[in-house]
């Protein structure tokens, strides 16, 4: 958990002094933390409760309990205004105080520190932190400067002013999550940069990102069938899947669905390598995990197709970020990113009825890739040592349907 | 996947890091090689030989090579990362 969680806290220059001697005007700043917030509600298909943000606004805080339900109804109403206005095409503009990042020796080139992989503008909107990430950010993040000398002498400009320089940004709202995978919370904002252009303190143009090309609005259709989860597909016959499986790993146990069952009914059974053996539990007199062991469940339907995998491998360390950079390139941009304390999470494709993620699976998607640490039980005895388990699921997303009742 | 004919080949889990966890996403820690066609799991990936050794197409543009190593054979990712290979153990010593 390295540079996938690392958060590079940029402050929202709201109001920043014009750039003296810039190449190009930057764009006023205009980012309505609430136009911003609604926007994104909207764009992203998340349902706003509009009652208790209007509730501790100033108006309604401001005025007599005899006048309030007048000016809640009021303030209700101004803010479905703003976003009846919003779309996926209403702009925003801000000057961030930002900085150029060390020179990178291996590829020749500074970065814009706004646009790594990892960092965010923050944006607060009632007391709550909107993280507003940009999908086209890589077009934006480099400087490159292949020559050592002219490298040299930008740098010892850069520390005159202590690296910090200012980046005027115009950016629309796309949807939700980080595609690259790094930045987690609970509202992370998916935006499109539309002009980027970084000054220095003295109004200098260092760079202006070209954003020519695709737009990044416009993410590939999922289907699940198109992909595999380290080697194994969603779509074919149980007994094919049955036959990889045992030649590759071991025999696995093939369970067909009982009265009993707590899995969900369009499943007919499944085929199963003991996921217990890839927890660790300390003092336990069963099999130990051992780096490189496989666990595996895989669920058909009743024309015995496999629409549902989940396998697990143990690793004796795992670094997060090389693990998210292979991850995007193998699959592409995430849907959305969890970084909670017991694991970090990717998630691809559009969401899904959560009743067909389980056993493992992490988050309402299709694809999910996870990273758990060892289970260990306080108490229990002696520790196995750190292992980790990365866990990979595949759901078929077109056999499965819509989301269902998750969203 | 042949279910009898080709060989078995899984990475060594002592192997660097990287290389595990490019080979585990690329479906590569555990293979059946016969001739130039390699199966990853359900999977049957593009390859192509080169130079003596066999290149396999993986998903984003990437690739891996399978090549003679001074003990044996090894994946070398495109990266540069590199894992040795050995002959897959018998599943009843697996589980």
């Amino acid at each position: 958990m390295k540079r996938a969680i690392r958060i590079l806290l940029m402050t929202v220059a709201l109001g920043a002094t014009p750039m003296l001697g810039s190449a190009q005007n930057p764009p006023p700043d205009d980012l309505d933390p609430e136009k911003l917030a609604l926007t994104y509600y909207k764009v992203a298909g998340k349902a706003f409760d509009f009652d208790p943000i209007a509730n501790l606004s100033a108006p309604v805080q401001s005025a007599t309990s005899f006048d309030k339900p007048d000016v809640m109804r009021k303030e209700v109403a101004r803010m479905h205004a703003v976003q009846d206005q919003a779309t996926d095409k209403t702009e925003f503009s801000v000057a961030v105080a930002n900085s150029i990042t060390d020179y990178d020796h291996a590829h020749g080139e500074f970065s814009v520190a706004l646009f790594e992989a990892g960092s965010y503008l923050p944006v607060y909107f009632n007391k709550h932190e909107y993280r507003v990430v940009f999908a086209n950010a890589e077009r934006a993040r480099a400087i490159p400067m292949p020559d050592k000398e002219q490298a040299r002498a930008f740098d010892q400009e850069l520390l005159r002013h202590s690296r910090a320089v200012t980046t005027n940004i115009r950016f629309r709202v796309i949807g939700a999550g980080d595609p690259a995978g790094a930045v987690s919370g609970e509202d992370v904002v998916r935006a499109e940069l539309l002009s980027a252009q970084t000054v220095d303190r003295d109004g200098k143009v260092l760079t202006t990102a070209n954003l020519s090309g695709a737009p990044a609005a416009a993410p590939a259709q999922f289907s699940a069938a198109a992909l595999d989860v380290a080697g194994l597909r969603v779509g074919v016959k149980v007994n094919e899947l049955q036959a990889a499986i045992e030649r590759l790993y071991g025999k696995p146990t093939r369970t067909e669905r009982g009265k009993s069952a707590d899995y969900d009914e369009r499943f007919a059974g499944y085929l199963e390598l003991d996921l217990m053996r890839c927890l660790d539990i300390p003092g336990g007199h069963r099999h130990v995990p051992q780096p490189g062991d496989i666990c595996l469940r895989a669920f058909y339907d009743s024309d015995e197709i496999v629409r549902s995998i989940l396998i697990q491998r143990v690793f004796a360390t795992v670094d997060t970020e090389v693990v998210r950079r292979a991850a995007l390139n193998r699959y592409g941009p995430a849907s959305t990113v969890e970084n909670a304390g017991t694991g970090y999470v990717l998630g691809w494709g559009p969401t899904l009825d959560r009743k067909l993620v389980s056993y493992g699976g992490r988050s309402g998607y299709p694809l999910t890739l996870s990273i758990d640490g060892s289970v260990e039980f306080p108490g229990a005895g002696r520790s196995h040592g750190a292992k980790y388990v990365i866990a990979l699921q595949l759901v078929d997303n077109t056999w499965a349907g819509g989301p269902g009742e998750h969203q | 996947m042949p279910t009898h004919r080709g060989d078995v080949w899984e990475i060594d889990p002592g192997a660097p890091a990287e290389a595990q966890v490019l080979a585990y996403l690329n479906g590569l820690h555990a293979f059946v090689r016969k001739g130039d066609d390699i199966y990853s799991g359900t999977t049957k990936l593009r390859t192509q030989t080169e130079g003596g050794a066999l290149v396999i197409t993986l998903a984003g543009n990437s690739t891996a090579r399978l090549m003679d190593a001074d003990d044996g054979q090894a994946l070398v990712f495109a990266d540069g990362a590199k894992a040795a290979l050995r002959a897959h153990q018998d599943a009843g010593e697996k589980r």
